[in-house]
């Protein structure tokens, strides 16, 4: 019945799936949270940050996070977040007080600022570490919690190898990139007593980021094609044009990345093995791109208040595409369970919706 | 209190197990199921606050952990005391349409004021705090950039040039601490920016437009407005601050549509911009009078800038359109 967004997106040969999976049962993922019930949530929530100058966003987002992994259902179970808001907190206020602490740095010392700079980009890796923790620490089904085992120093090794050759291929090498970090994420987390492996192949991200590539040629060379003989037609004064411009470049950038955002979803979710269970995702572009093109449409005519409903449908979507192809029982067993550390990484990455692993 | 259908996890494996929990004389918690019997006190549970409609989690000691989705018998296991009995008047507020409609108000009322008056004021601050060696290379780098994108050499003769330096030093006397120098330039339509460094552009068209020399004075008095106030530099605080903060806020819901919102912002700009042209006229107003100009002449130089770009004058026209309207300003000048 449904289609993918491309035939190819299976990247897993027959041949590479272990021998029990083959006769697996699907589970299909369930997600039950409504809009109005999460408008509700979200008012408040953002009612009460500003009351209290921005410190209750650590509970609101500890109220968020739980309200959207509660709804989500795997087999009759549904999953929670475990996340202490008073260690948010902590990590945002730390977050803050660097941000701050490098923006003044600036008016000190071009050196000094300089030196945040780069030891801010040093941290990078450890930040992702940190942030994965908690993010996987913290997240649990059938009271059995993820964890993440990678360290900073693989970490940082997969980080500059990345940007080395990134570097190096003008930019070409970003897909590759993109991979690495995917890779490292998923090659080091665990479910319970589970390993957790990402089988997909870097040669198919690559393909997705150069069919997008493409994509984006395309419409900007049918775009400016379009907008130069309107230009020519009517003579139009300047401001309809640049509005025409702007508009084009918009569009463009939204279906370009749409393209990006589902085949990525599938390609990162559906090279996920969990044991000898296995996931996939089935997301396909025109229903991301109608997603997108809609919660937009709605955001702006609210004036943000469909931000809400706009994040239920897209959660929504994500998840109701994802399928656990389960080899045999479910029944997992819980490992010792790992340090609670604090959420600097976390609130960091926070920030910049640096959105990779679970969740 | 009555007893509660619950999922039972060990903490060892996934496996759940579905049990009965009884209260007995209120401080002792029995799990009863299939082949399991355990019995806890109160004080060692830790029950989740409620939240919307979702299943409730009540944890044990050693990872153990209940499920419930009846949460009223939650609440009211939470209510016999112990952890976990805080936050419940959360819950009643997000199921309240009062407090909902209540917040939704101050929410909107808070976010209008920020962008109406919040943004304005605070780039008003920040850029009375910024330094002159910094406005200088803003402004230096702006004319360098307007060069290359818009501008042509000026074609003015001397005698137009020292018209526009006579105007000037009528002006300035009166602001003489500001740093304010003309510089002359062809683009194809009458027009004058202020540059934050004090640099007046006037384009060649505006010196043929403005044939007295008060109607050249008037635009001169209004840019030197715009140099006062230090529209340039507030101008670009206001609009990044409003656009990052508007793609924050909307990056939660995927970074596409934060990055694609941000964009209607770079056309909102017309909103700030109208203030400060308000302001710019005002202080013409009274540059004008202090100069024995009268007013009447940025009347009668603003109506030709409004002629001029009724026959399809491209930069006036984009000049006219962040400016208030022709009428409502030439009230003010035409009332004296």
């Amino acid at each position: 019945m449904r289609d993918p967004v491309d035939a190819s997106v299976s990247t897993i040969e027959p041949t590479d799936i272990p021998e029990a999976a083959r006769e697996s049962v699907a589970h299909p993922f369930r997600f039950t949270g409504g809009a109005s019930e999460y408008f509700r949530i979200w008012i408040v929530n953002v009612a009460l940050t500003i009351l209290t100058l921005g410190i209750y966003s650590a509970w609101a987002k500890v109220r968020t996070t739980s309200y959207f992994y509660r709804h989500t259902w795997l087999d009759g179970a549904s999953f929670e977040y475990l996340g202490d808001p008073r260690k948010i907190l902590k990590g945002r206020v730390l977050v803050a007080t660097a941000l701050i602490a490098v923006t003044v740095s600036e008016k000190i010392s071009i050196a000094l600022y300089l030196a945040f700079v780069v030891l801010l980009l040093l941290a990078t890796p450890w930040v992702i570490v940190k942030a994965m923790r908690f993010k996987a620490r913290n997240s649990t089904w059938r009271n059995v919690r993820f964890s993440f085992r990678g360290t900073t120093k693989e970490a940082f090794i997969e980080y500059f190898k990345g940007l080395l050759i990134a570097v190096v291929t003008l930019g070409i090498g970003a897909a590759w990139m993109q991979w690495n970090i995917t890779r490292f994420v998923f090659d080091n987390a665990t479910f319970g007593q589970l390993p957790m492996r990402f089988r997909t192949k870097a040669l198919a991200f690559l393909g997705a980021f150069w069919r997008a590539g493409l994509l984006a040629g395309l419409i900007a060379a049918v775009l400016s094609f379009g907008t130069a003989v309107f230009a020519r037609v009517s003579s139009a004064s300047p401001e309809p044009m640049v509005l025409a411009t702007t508009l084009s470049i918009g569009v463009a950038y939204l279906i370009m990345f749409t393209y990006l955002k589902a085949r990525l979803a599938n390609l990162v979710w559906g090279g996920v093995e969990i044991g000898e269970h296995r996931l996939e995702s089935t997301q396909r572009f025109r229903d991301v791109l109608w997603l997108q093109a809609t919660n937009l449409l709605g955001i702006v005519c609210t004036l943000g208040l469909a931000i809400p409903w706009a994040k239920v449908r897209n959660h929504r979507y994500r998840i109701e595409q994802l399928t656990l192809h389960a080899a045999r029982s479910l029944v997992v067993e819980a490992a010792a369970a790992q340090e609670d550390d604090g959420a600097f990484g976390d609130a960091l990455t926070d920030m910049g919706d640096f959105d990779i692993g679970f969740g | 209190m009555r007893a509660f259908e619950a999922t039972y996890y060990d903490g060892q494996t996934s496996e759940p197990r579905a049990v009965q929990v009884h209260v007995e004389d209120g401080r002792t918690v029995r799990l009863l199921g299939e082949g399991l019997d355990l019995r806890f006190a109160r004080e060692q549970l830790r029950i989740a606050p409620r939240l919307g409609g979702t299943l409730r989690s009540i944890r044990l000691p050693e990872e153990q952990k209940l499920e419930t989705a009846d949460n009223d018998a939650a609440d009211a296991l939470a209510r016999l005391g112990g952890e976990g009995t805080g936050s419940a008047w959360l819950h009643r507020m997000e199921g309240s349409w009062p407090v909902v409609c209540g917040a939704l108000v101050g929410v909107l009322l808070f976010c209008g004021a920020g962008i109406v008056w919040g943004i304005p004021f605070g780039a008003r601050l920040v850029a009375a705090r910024v330094p002159d060696e910094l406005a200088h290379r803003v402004g230096q780098d702006t004319l360098k950039f307007l060069d290359q994108m818009l501008f042509e050499p000026s074609k003015a003769s001397a005698d137009e040039r020292a018209r526009v330096e006579g105007c000037l030093a009528r002006l300035s006397t009166f602001h003489s601490d500001l740093p304010l120098r003309i510089e002359l330039r062809e683009m194809g339509s009458a027009n004058a920016f202020a540059l934050p460094d004090g640099t007046l552009v006037v384009t060649d068209e505006l010196l043929d437009l403005a044939e007295d020399d008060d109607e050249l004075a008037a635009v001169l008095a209004h840019e030197i407005g715009h140099v006062r106030h230090r529209h340039g530099l507030r101008m670009v605080l206001e609009s990044s601050s409003l656009a990052v903060v508007l793609s924050l806020y909307l990056g939660d819901v995927s970074q596409i549509t934060g990055i694609l919102a941000a964009l209607p912002v770079m056309y909102s700009q017309a909103g700030y911009s109208r203030a400060h042209e308000s302001e710019a006229d005002a202080f013409a107003l009274s540059l004008m009078r202090r100069a024995g100009i009268a007013p009447r002449h940025f009347a009668t130089i603003l109506r030709k800038l409004e002629e001029a770009a009724g026959t399809s004058d491209a930069g006036v026209r984009q000049y006219l359109s962040s400016h208030p309207r022709t009428d409502e300003r030439l009230a003010a000048f035409e009332d004296l």
